[in-house]
Parts: structure tokens; sequence; C-alpha cells
């Protein structure tokens, strides 16, 4: 779910902007490394691939947004990431809105960065069902807190937006359902295939695949 | 919708011309502009302005009208969900239904909805001939030269160069999956088989981003990334963008102290 054009109030759209901006800086100054960049960018342009599955859904259909897997997958840099993930939405395909692309951002992003400070938990661990189960929370928690941030953003706007504010936040209930289910299956794939990319050292007789030698 | 928004770059016009330095400036400013209107008829004022605008460009307006529709679906909603929850105020107009108790149809929230609805159209058609009439890199090259951190450049022009790429990647494996007889339905089979579709995705780019950037580094790279482009700012080029701003002032001074 994006905000687009002219929802909110001018002040907020350059509020948010402001404060992505200091966030992402924070963000890159902190744990930012020049090996990683493809990295990043590679994950920001799956981020942006990603909205582009949608699964039926009775009468209509939903589309992912992963922030939590951008967060499980890249931790600190997520923000970045999503900011700029936003920034190719806004400019290549007209999803959300230019003015609005700090306010998405925000939204996506503090999704994302509380998606991957709940992975950093785990990713020492050496259990396996640990850490396949946390990666669906955090699918959960990014759009969870996605959609708390939507409705905070959108209340912004005025008393009249209250009643967009409430069905946004309900629509992101079967997006929650549908984002921890995919997450959790991509963080058991990626654990028996990569589990460098997720940042997790686990040794390859642990995640109960067999080695064929 | 492919993801080319500079598909039309090789076009002459006026706004081709523009040096995109000024023009994204100058444009996101008036893109402000339009989102802080308060009254419908300046609103209106400003949608066929942006039409004039991108007519101006000569972009086929078959090419906008794709990314409009995206917009009006995104948008539509709002139509429904704004005259049923709008807060009543005094002198607005309400329908009842003498059938159906609760259901209250507010007209203030339909003109919100179009508000919000030309907002945005307007932004959209101001986006196009922004990002369309130059070469994308070198639009976001001259985001360096509007001082964006030269990290946030590269990664930007990293992701735009895979999108593509992965985007065949992702085409190649739904037409695998379709062999397989894949059918997407709401169940716990699709999600956890979508799941592992992004995991299959994530590795394959990872390994072959990794390989790319082994070969950048061995021709060199140190992690700044230099595009080939010289800006010249002529005459025209702020004479453009004095023209756009003194028609923002013009429409705000409008909006806000003559209406």
């Amino acid at each position: 779910m994006h905000i687009s054009d002219g929802v909110l109030s001018t002040t907020v759209c350059l509020g948010s902007y402001i404060l992505s901006i200091g966030i992402c800086s924070l963000c890159i100054k902190k744990s930012m490394k020049t090996k990683e960049l493809p990295k990043i960018a590679m994950i920001t342009s799956i981020f942006f691939i990603a909205s582009l599955i949608s699964i039926p859904l009775g009468p209509t259909s939903v589309h992912l947004i992963l922030p939590g897997l951008v967060g499980t997958a890249l931790g600190g840099m997520a923000f970045p990431s999503v900011l700029l993930g936003i920034i190719l939405q806004a400019i290549l395909f007209q999803h959300g809105g230019l003015t609005t692309i700090g306010a998405n951002s925000l939204m996506m992003g503090l999704g994302a960065l509380g998606a991957g400070s709940i992975f950093s938990l785990v990713k020492k661990s050496n259990n396996s069902k640990l850490i396949i189960n946390t990666g669906a929370i955090c699918g959960a928690m990014g759009v969870l807190i996605a959609g708390i941030t939507l409705a905070l953003l959108l209340t912004t706007a005025g008393e009249d937006f209250y009643g967009v504010a409430k069905v946004a936040l309900l629509a992101h209930v079967p997006v929650i359902v549908i984002e921890t289910i995919i997450t959790g299956a991509a963080i058991a794939f990626l654990l028996k295939v990569k589990p460098d990319l997720i940042g997790v050292k686990i040794k390859p007789d642990e995640t109960g695949v067999k080695v064929i030698q | 919708m492919r993801p080319d928004i500079d598909r039309y770059w090789k076009l002459e016009s006026s706004i081709h011309n523009w040096d995109p330095r000024f023009k994204i400036f100058t444009l996101v400013i008036f893109a402000f502009a339009i989102s802080s209107l308060h009254h419908l008829s300046a609103i209106v004022i400003c949608f066929f302005f942006c039409l004039l605008l991108h007519k101006l460009s000569k972009i086929p307006f078959s090419f906008s009208l794709k990314r409009l529709a995206a917009v009006t679906t995104f948008i539509g909603p709002f139509f429904l969900i704004m005259p049923l929850t709008v807060i009543t105020k005094a002198g607005d107009t309400i329908y009842y239904f003498r059938n159906i108790p609760y259901l209250e149809l507010n007209v203030r929230g339909i003109f919100l909805a179009l508000r919000i609805y030309i907002k945005a159209v307007s932004i959209v058609l101001v986006m196009i001939p922004m990002f369309g009439t130059n070469r994308f890199d070198i639009s976001i090259k001259s985001l360096e030269k509007l001082k964006v951190p030269n990290s946030m450049v590269q990664m930007l022009l990293f992701s735009y160069r895979y999108i593509f790429v992965f985007l065949a990647e992702f085409k190649q494996m739904l037409l695998a999956m379709k062999i397989r007889k894949f059918k997407p339905s709401a169940n716990i089979h699709t999600l956890k088989t979508y799941g592992n579709f992004l995991g299959t995705l994530l590795v394959r780019s990872f390994e072959r981003t990794e390989e790319v950037y082994q070969a950048m580094l061995s021709r060199g790279y140190k992690g700044i990334l230099k595009i080939p482009f010289h800006y010249r700012a002529r005459f025209s080029d702020y004479l453009k963008s004095v023209l756009i701003f003194s028609i923002t002032f013009f429409i705000l001074f409008y909006d806000r102290i003559l209406l």
C-alpha cells in the first residue's frame, strides 16, 4: 500500500521527507560498506519486482511489499534500500507519488528496520527452526509497522481521513498473513541454499540438508 | 507496464532540451505546489497546465495512459470510502437511503476524493516529462549535481539496471512455473511456492551481482561512479525554470489569496 500524491498536507510531506532523509543518512553512516553496495542494490530491485507479484484474494488481489524480507537481508541498510525502491517505484511506475516518497519510505522503511532488528537477535543461533519462525514473525512485523505508520500518516490529513485510515489498516490484515508465510518460506529456502545472504552462519548439517559428496 | 520511463528520450522538444538539473529541480517544486493546493478550481487549472506540459514534451499519450490507469485503480477506492466515512460538518449534503439504515453518502467526500485524484493525475503528468525526456542515467546523474550523495546515486543506477535483468529472470521463472501447472490462488501452497520463488530469485540475483561486482573491481572500480556527460546551462534553461516558477507562484497566489 502506498500513499499517493495529494492526500497528505504539504507540511507532513516535507516533514516525512526530512525525517526519512535523516534516518537514511544515519543508517548509511552507521552500517554502510562499499563492498555491500551491489547487494543493497540487488535487494532494492527485488523489493521493486516483488510488488509485481499479486496474489488473488476473493474478488481483488494484493501485491507483495516485503519490508520484512528486506529487513532480514540487509539489517541497518534496509532503510536506504527501501527509500531507493520507493523512489524507483514512484519514478518508473508512478506507484505512490512524488511528494509522498518521504512518507512511503518512512512507513516501509520503519517496517524493514523493525524486522531487521528482530532478526538480528537470532542471527547467531544454530537452531534453524527458530530462525525460520523468527523470519516469519519479521515478515508480519514489517507489514504491521508499515500499516500502523500508514494509518498514523493518514490521520494527519485531518478528521475526514480517519475512516480511510481504518480501512487501510484493515486492508493490511490479509497482507500480514500472506507476508508471514511467504517470508517464512523464503527464509527457510535461503537457510538451506545460501545462509550467508541473510547473514546467518549455520553449519550445513544442522539445516537438515545432506551435502552430496 | 514496462519500467522504461525513458523510452522516448530521443525525441526533440522544448522539454527534451531543458537541462535535466533545472528540469528536475523546477518540476519537483511545482509538484509540491500542486499537492498543496486547496481549491478545486485552482487544481483543475493546474491539471490543464500539466496536460499542456505533457503535450509539449511530445511523449505519446498512449504511453502515459497506462500509468494514469494505474493511478486510477489506486485512488478509485477513495471515491467509495470517502463519501461513506467523512465526518459530517455543517453545510454538507448527505444522502440517506430509506431501505438501508446507517448508510449515509456525504457529497463532500466525493469532492475530497476528486481533489486527490486530480492532484495525483496532474503530478503523474508532470513526472512523465520530468523523467521521460532524458536518458535515465543522465537524470540520475543530475540528482548527484543536486547534492544527492554519490553512494545513493550509484545504488539507484545499479538497482535500475538490475530491475531489467531480474525482471527477465522473473518472467522466465514464472513461465517455468506455469509450464508445471502452477496457478496462484489464496492457499498455503501458493504462498510457500512464492516464498521459494523469491528465495531462488534472490540467490540467482545475488550470485549474478557478485560476479558483476568482481568484474567491476577488476576494472578499477573504487566506489565512485563516473558518467561521462557534461552539463551546460544555457539562457533558455534559466528562462524555462523562471517561467514555471512564476506559474507556480501565480497558482499559489490564486489558490491562497484570491479564492
